[in-house]
């Protein structure tokens, strides 16, 4: 029996749910809009939000627009002075090496993540694994150390900033104003009422990305399609969703905390405190706390632990036995005498030493700043900001990781470009004494440095970023419906 | 003045009883330590790595010498059989291009862990090397570069940007909790005038709390060590004191404004915060993005474009700059070798120095860009109290860009030093050469081991002076003031309304 009565429910009571569900979202939805949209505080707001976010966009789209240029014009500058830098032998070419720099995806210019704190341009030559020089923060006057206007600041800080201004009295007003009795009553499903009030907060939020995305569209319409990424749509959407995702957070805690709230003040509070808390205190301070997860070295330590290392270019004796082991392959007696030329294999051998150096450092250092990245990522489990401002730097390839993903690229180039000298220097003995020059065909045969961004690995996304997102999205609806329940069946004071 | 203590006593009483009070000043405090931990620990990293610069250097130097004594005495030595002239220090050559290591250290302030400001981005020590400058204009210290990005959290940060929402909240509930319990009648009826009420209750209530923070921290810091337990250290943290109160005070102007113009507590708060939102926020990005605006910086590509450009007409010319770098040094010409035929580890500073001047025009323009950028943002920070705040906490601990730049200004000097004694010293070795040439580095030619007559960085007295308080932070009282006159205002007007 008591099967036959749920059956009997569930196919006659559902849809008469549903349709008074649906009615009252309408209902609240068509209600809280029509306030909004009379109300000046939303249109200040809302005219503020969107004149810093357009301000951000399109700063950020012109910035992004000149660096590109400019990077554009002095690879182009650097391609030629290699090709044409005239006759001579490959060694001084491994020296005169080329500049490289790094490319820009579009979403850079709405998140520039670390941008402004690492090098623009890498010099590849010969021996040395270089560091990345020139960070435009060292031009900057110390403005940006405060709070860079960017289309990021707006979204991560400002949109919810907006949001809390616009919806902590959404339900604190009425318990407030003594209208809960009369909002219990009138048999409309709270649900229903907090759904369509967070959903009229969060398009109100989004209005401020709408500048963003149209310097997203004019610049990719003017970059003409040509990305420096493997999966551009894919970024592209996570991206948005991200974001979308990040900004329904926030709905749902405002929702929360004004359901909760005693008071108007109390439910402002509160939300300013975590606001704080969660925007500006805590991605801060699990950057400082990160680094207890893997300590740096000084730049002086470092330094000089690489050039203790590298110390003499390879064992002189080793280099010996070599030189005597081709004298008699060849059968002749003197280096003079070898149908190849030793300076080229002796060279072979330094960068081969120099490279399981720079391994034997560089890898290290790597590898802490990625242990620092995932200390950092933790606090995406307590932090929507910290969630989204390492995704969205993930995506726009502006983080740490698509750093060291170009410098080990531009350092592999160095090293093709290093062996493809050295083994023509090689094969090539000086004649009578006349050191070995090579031509333009040798630097033709080398390519200059085409680098794209790897796609992106999932897994890594996920467990780093999206499922603490995703996390707190249940958790903060979650707070919200508890909040709600209390509403509807707890003290109207 | 009695009746001005009794409300006093009364307010703060009424406070104190409230927990909500308590427990704010006591996270205030727990956030502010943290920050002092923060802002020490990186200073005591950035302090360990110039003292392990200055231990390598003399490491260096004491290691150059007993290897010169070793080579000297016995060149023939089996152990020097491999030595290469370019990779090592007996060899002045070697020296100078490879071999020495000199680095300038900038002297901390006592009070550099009150604030990071710039030093994590501008490195405290930098290697100076005798060929150009290039290896000081880019020197940087590792650090994981997301940490730049989300900013410091250290004690400025919590001043500049926690304490005022600390302050606003203390202070939000003066005369609109009054006026929405109807106790301001009352008040106003025994003759204590609503202005009163309002300066009195709240500036009490602002200082404080800001002499609280002001122990609390100062107490911390001497404790901790973080600010040295002397005159100095004194010094600093009264300097950062007097700067913690006038920020405190145009904070509370601005709380006065708020509760003078507002009815009730709720509307207080918003009014607060939104008013915090655009002064530490919206105000400083605002600034930031209009001097990119009005003062750009031309990008760096075009500065390695210029440098390459350089460098391949110096290459083009080396015979003919040689010979006219002879004619200017007569004292240096070789006497049997022509300009084109000088070797390259000789001509190697001649060639850097005429890479530098073909590169003037190109590094005062980078200069005055930036120059300009930095002007244009101090004259425009006056209309920012809290980017006012920012730079004058920075100065105050030493940490700011100017005080960065005179470091940079004073090691160019030395590098000049550095480079003309190498310079000397080069070209009277090359003529000893030429003169009588040696199989293996000898001396009278290359050979070298006068490593303590090499010019070392010492930093001119004015880099380890404390920093004066800047003029503009004046200001923040003018602020304060501004904020005073508009909440007279206010209460005038509601006044006038009552009598109608």
């Amino acid at each position: 029996m008591p099967a036959n009565s749920n059956a009997i429910t569930s196919t006659v009571s559902r849809p008469v749910v549903d349709h008074v569900w649906r009615q009252a979202f309408i209902g609240a939805w068509q209600a809280d809009w029509r306030e909004r949209r009379r109300d000046w505080r939303v249109a200040l707001v809302l005219a503020l939000g969107l004149a810093l976010a357009t301000g951000a966009a399109l700063l950020a789209s012109l910035d992004l627009e000149r660096t590109r240029a400019a990077r554009t014009v002095a690879a182009a500058a650097e391609a030629e002075r290699w090709v044409h830098q005239g006759s001579k032998n490959p060694h001084s070419a491994a020296h005169y090496g080329v500049y490289a720099f790094k490319p820009l995806p579009t979403l850079a210019a709405i998140d520039p993540g670390i941008e402004q704190y690492v090098g623009s341009s890498i010099w590849l030559e010969a021996h040395k694994q270089n560091d990345m020089v020139y960070r435009p923060a060292a031009d900057s006057a110390g403005a940006d150390r405060q709070f860079r206007l960017s289309p990021a600041l707006v979204l991560q800080v400002l949109a919810p900033a907006a949001m809390i201004f616009l919806g902590f009295g959404m339900f604190a007003g009425e318990r407030e104003r003594g209208m809960l009795p009369a909002l219990r009553l009138n048999g409309a499903p709270l649900g229903a009422i907090a759904v369509a009030r967070g959903a009229v907060l969060l398009c109100l939020a989004m209005t401020l990305s709408l500048p963003a995305i149209v310097a997203i569209v004019a610049l990719k319409w003017q970059a003409g399609g040509g990305e420096p990424v493997a999966d551009p749509g894919l970024r592209a959407l996570l991206f948005g969703g991200g974001y979308l995702v990040y900004l329904t957070v926030w709905a749902a805690i405002i929702t929360a905390a004004s359901a909760y709230a005693a008071t108007l003040r109390a439910s402002l509070a509160l939300l300013v405190t975590l606001w704080t808390a969660l925007t500006l205190v805590l991605p801060r301070a699990a950057a400082e706390l990160a680094q207890s997860a893997a300590p740096l070295p000084s730049a002086q330590a470092f330094r000089q632990a690489v050039d203790d290392d590298l110390g003499m270019p390879d064992d002189p004796q080793e280099a010996e036995r070599h030189k005597q082991q081709l004298l008699k392959q060849y059968g002749v007696d003197k280096v003079a005498d070898l149908p190849v030329n030793w300076a080229g294999i002796s060279q072979l051998r330094s960068e081969a030493h120099g490279n399981v150096v720079f391994d034997r450092h560089y890898g290290p250092l790597f590898a802490a700043l990625a242990s620092q990245d995932r200390a950092m990522a933790l606090a995406g489990w307590l932090s929507p900001a910290a969630a989204i401002a390492g995704l969205s730097s993930r995506l726009a390839a502006s983080d740490s990781a698509s750093h060291v993903e170009f410098i080990r690229a531009a350092e592999t180039h160095r090293r093709l470009m290093q062996n493809l000298l050295n083994s023509d220097l090689a094969r090539h003995p000086d004649r009578d004494g006349v050191k070995y020059q090579a031509d333009a065909a040798l630097w033709r045969s080398i390519p200059p440095l085409t680098f794209g961004y790897a796609a992106l690995d999932l897994r890594e996304l996920a467990v780093r970023w999206l499922l603490p997102l995703f996390t707190l999205l249940v958790a903060s609806i979650g707070l919200a419906w508890a909040a709600l329940r209390r509403l509807r069946l707890g003290s109207v004071k | 003045m009695i009746r001005t203590l009794a409300l006093i006593r009364f307010d703060l009483r009424t406070l104190l009883r409230e927990r909500g009070t308590l427990l704010l000043l006591a996270a205030a405090l727990l956030l502010a330590w943290y920050g002092l931990f923060e802002g020490a620990r990186f200073q005591r990293h950035a302090q360990a790595a110039s003292q392990a610069a200055v231990a390598q250097e003399a490491t260096a130097r004491a290691a150059a010498s007993d290897l010169a004594a070793r080579y000297f005495a016995q060149p023939d030595a089996p152990e020097f059989a491999g030595l290469v002239y370019y990779r090592t220090p007996v060899d002045v050559r070697g020296y100078a291009f490879r071999e020495h290591v000199g680095f300038a250290v900038m002297p901390t302030l006592p009070g550099a862990a009150l604030a990071i400001g710039l030093a994590d981005i501008q490195p405290a020590y930098v290697r100076v090397r005798a060929e150009s400058m290039a290896s000081v204009r880019t020197a940087t210290d590792i650090d994981h570069p997301a940490r730049l990005a989300s900013g410091r959290y250290d004690l400025m940060f919590f001043v500049v940007y926690l304490w005022p929402l600390i302050l606003l909240t203390l202070s939000a509930s003066v005369l609109t909790q009054d006026r929405e319990s109807l106790r301001l009648r009352s008040l106003l009826l025994q003759g204590v005038g609503t202005a009163r009420i309002l300066f009195v209750q709240a500036g009490v209530r602002v200082l404080l709390a800001t002499i609280l923070l002001i122990l609390g921290v100062a107490g911390a810091a001497l404790l901790s060590g973080a600010v040295p337990f002397d005159g100095a250290g004194a010094g600093a943290l009264a300097q950062w004191a007097g700067l913690v109160l006038l920020y405190s005070a145009f904070w509370s102007g601005v709380g006065i404004a708020v509760c003078a113009c507002c009815a009730n507590r709720m509307s207080a708060a918003f009014a607060g915060f939104g008013l915090w939102l655009l002064f530490a926020i919206v105000l400083p990005a605002a600034l930031d993005a209009v001097t990119r605006i009005a003062a750009p910086v031309p990008p760096r590509e075009r500065y390695v474009q210029a440098m390459r450009d350089a460098l391949d007409q110096v290459n083009a010319d080396q015979a003919g700059s040689l010979a006219r770098f002879y004619d200017s040094h007569p004292e240096w010409k070789p006497r049997r070798t022509a300009p084109g035929e000088v070797a390259s580890s000789v001509s190697r500073l001649h060639r850097a120095q005429e890479t530098e001047r073909l590169m003037s025009g190109v590094e005062r323009e980078f200069a005055l860009a930036e120059h300009a950028r930095a002007a244009f943002f101090t004259r425009m920070s006056v209309l920012s109290p809290v980017s006012l705040a920012n730079e004058a906490f920075a100065d105050a601990a030493g940490t700011d860009r100017a005080r960065h730049r005179r470091f940079i200004e004073d090691v160019a000097r030395h590098q000049g030093r550095l480079r003309d004694w190498f310079q000397a010293t080069i070209q009277r070795a090359a003529l000893g050469d030429e003169q009588a040439p040696c199989a293996r580095t000898c001396l009278g030619g290359y050979g070298f081991r006068d490593f303590d007559a090499v010019p070392r960085y010492a930093a001119s007295p004015a880099l380890a002076r404390p920093a004066h308080m800047p003029a503009r932070t004046w200001m923040l009282p003018v602020w304060a003031c501004a904020f005073a006159v508009l909440a007279c205002i206010a209460l005038w007007r509601e006044r006038r309304r009552q009598r109608c």
